[in-house]
């Protein structure tokens, strides 16, 4: 006869085998970015974070180039989509009359699940082609000046237009997570403050920022882990040239993008292959770090409720 | 009431809370502004998803019908004639392999988090999981590469195939399954599992015929976001299993590629061929019809488990 003891053990056994193949999954994609790029970091050692040279051929390998790439298009992408995401969650949350909140909440919801790819075809055929019929050539006859603003060449691809569009890609993350910290203000501290005569927009200031700040704190940096991390958007609009940035309309290369469009040939030369593999293992330390900030944040403020829009991405 | 009645002729002994009118009309005014803030980024920030759909309709609308769906892309360069079924084979292909890789994966894994899990333990494992779907998903192609495709060294050697870019996305899809069975346990009544328990029921017992069927909801809409995931994605696609403009022959080796959405639109978006992007509008057009699809779905199935279970 069965034991009904050993029956829970032998369920137990199975489920623990599906635990294994998860962790063993985590540790195959840190085990093999760490192994493959292991000849890169002997050979190059910590220059390789500071060589602006990329020169298959001559073996020359350094990230700078793309690291200042990347996190260009990430800081302006936060830049741009911060303010939006807070006016989104703070609309959501504390103005938006209850019987649209549910559908306006499904929109932004709809914008997560939007792929990255589909993204990329609307900068490529809206984003870009406006920025080069419109905002270029403003830009060059009033702030031609300015170091920073300088048009030079007026194709619409470039980092402008790659930031735009990641911002896009972020901003549901961040509002949705800006709206899940203010839901979880007491509503009995928001209803006294509005009994003493105070208006939504002290609440919100006085009231419901200080006691949610820190979760919004925690999507903006969630947010951040999206962005450094997107590749087929900024494939299609950055532009795909190895130079360091000069100014917002300069065409650019980022990490994820130049994966993307070289790995596949780097794998013949052994060398080659292991300083891109480096360069994706930059990408896995700053979203394992990112996430792990992110998500301890997250837990105090929201508690371990999952927000759908973290999901997504390519 | 007499001090009320005094405070007209008040001498100076009595407290005044004069009512400033400019005040109140400057903190109504501000908040107004704040208002007018709010709306504006919502409708800025919510801009793209009307415009993105309604451009993909309005350049793809031409090649919407079933032919497109129906037949392969042919002519030069390719895709200019025919339309889209190698993709909508293929992602088949790779839901299914995805599917057979991370459900059971992540269905297991989310029961033992929640039925024999200690605190330690689970806190770790959700830990990892959240940290998988954080993992940038060109990373996860590079991973793919090296364990499924390549030819040399370790890993299975599968070669640019099916199964390759299957399993690949197999991996980002078992976090995402784990994290919601576990939700989806989790949100069960307490008295329904403890009470299957305490009539002597084993885990087991309990596991067959109380949570799976209280938590099917919550872990169906867990398998549908993981899909709803998986074909949006393109760059683990690129290392892994690429492209293919007719029918796989097989799911390894040569022959083994399949087409993908994500893919084909990407490749021509790509091409600087106006015919092409018209195409790729109007695969994007599918692409977020079935996603939308799913998207449904999942907030019905999420509407009615919430309806029946409580």
């Amino acid at each position: 006869m069965f034991n009904l003891k050993y029956k829970d053990d032998l369920y137990k056994l199975i489920l623990s085998v599906f635990v294994l193949s998860v962790i063993s999954v985590f540790l195959i994609a840190v085990i093999v970015i760490l192994f493959y790029s292991y000849p890169a970091i002997i050979r190059y050692g910590f220059s390789f974070l500071w060589v602006k040279a990329w020169n298959p051929p001559k073996e020359v390998f350094g990230a700078l180039t793309f690291l200042i790439g990347t996190f260009t298009v990430t800081f302006l992408a936060l830049l741009f989509a911060i303010p939006f995401s807070f006016g989104i969650g703070i609309f959501l949350q504390e103005y938006c009359p209850l019987f649209l909140r549910g559908i306006f909440t499904v929109i932004i919801e709809m914008m997560a699940g939007i792929p990255s790819v589909v993204f990329g075809v609307w900068g490529v055929l809206t984003i870009v082609p406006w920025l080069r019929q419109s905002v270029e050539p403003f830009f060059d006859r009033y702030f031609s000046g300015i170091p920073f603003l300088r048009v030079e060449e007026n194709i619409g691809y470039g980092i402008l237009a790659a930031s735009i569009v990641v911002a896009f890609m972020i901003l549901p993350i961040i509002s949705s997570i800006t709206k899940d910290s203010l839901a979880s203000v007491p509503k009995i501290a928001k209803d006294g403050a509005l009994a003493m005569g105070a208006t939504r927009l002290d609440v919100i200031k006085d009231v419901s920022m200080p006691y949610a700040l820190n979760g919004i704190y925690g999507g903006i940096i969630l947010g951040f882990g999206r962005a450094v991390g997107e590749t087929i958007a900024v494939v299609l609009l950055i532009g795909n040239q190895a130079v360091i940035p000069k100014s917002l309309f300069s065409v650019g290369y980022t990490i994820s993008s130049l994966l993307a469009n070289t790995f596949t040939f780097a794998v013949i030369s052994p060398i080659y292959a292991s300083a891109e593999v480096e360069l994706a293992l930059i990408l896995l330390a700053v979203s394992l770090i990112i996430n792990i900030v992110g998500r301890n944040i997250l837990n105090k403020v929201i508690g371990g409720r999952f927000n759908r829009s973290r999901f997504g991405g390519g | 009431m007499t001090e009320l009645a005094n405070i007209e002729k008040n001498d100076g002994s009595m407290p005044v809370f004069p009512v400033d009118r400019g005040y109140i009309k400057r903190k109504k005014f501000y908040n107004n502004i704040a208002v007018f803030f709010a709306v504006t980024a919502f409708v800025i920030g919510s801009f793209p998803v009307f415009h993105i759909i309604y451009e993909a309709v309005a350049v793809g609308h031409k090649y919407l019908n079933w032919r497109f769906i129906s037949t392969l892309p042919t002519g030069f360069p390719i895709g200019a004639s025919g339309g889209i079924l190698n993709a909508i084979t293929g992602d088949v292909y790779l839901i299914i392999i995805a599917s057979i890789l991370a459900v059971p994966i992540g269905i297991g894994t989310g029961l033992y988090l929640s039925l024999f899990g200690k605190k330690r333990t689970n806190s770790v494992l959700r830990l990892l999981n959240e940290l998988m779907i954080g993992i940038p998903s060109v990373v996860w192609g590079i991973v793919g590469f090296y364990v499924f495709s390549t030819n040399a060294g370790l890993g299975f050697h599968f070669g640019f195939s099916a199964l390759a870019g299957g399993f690949t996305l197999g991996f980002i899809m078992t976090p995402i399954i784990t994290l919601l069975t576990e939700q989806a346990v989790s949100q069960i009544p307490a008295g329904y599992i403890e009470g299957a328990l305490a009539m002597g029921a084993t885990k087991w017992q309990a596991t067959k015929s109380v949570i799976i069927k209280a938590a099917l909801g919550g872990i169906f809409t867990g398998i549908l976001l993981g899909i709803m995931n998986i074909v949006g994605q393109t760059a683990p696609l690129l290392f892994t299993n690429y492209y293919n403009t007719g029918m796989p022959t097989g799911v390894t080796g040569p022959g083994g590629a399949v087409g993908d959405m994500a893919m084909l639109i990407f490749i021509y978006i790509h091409e600087p061929s106006r015919i092409l992007h018209i195409k790729a509008e109007a695969a994007s057009v599918v692409l977020l019809l079935f996603i939308f699809v799913l998207d449904l779905g999942l907030r019905l199935i999420s509407y009615l488990t919430k309806r029946f279970l409580s």
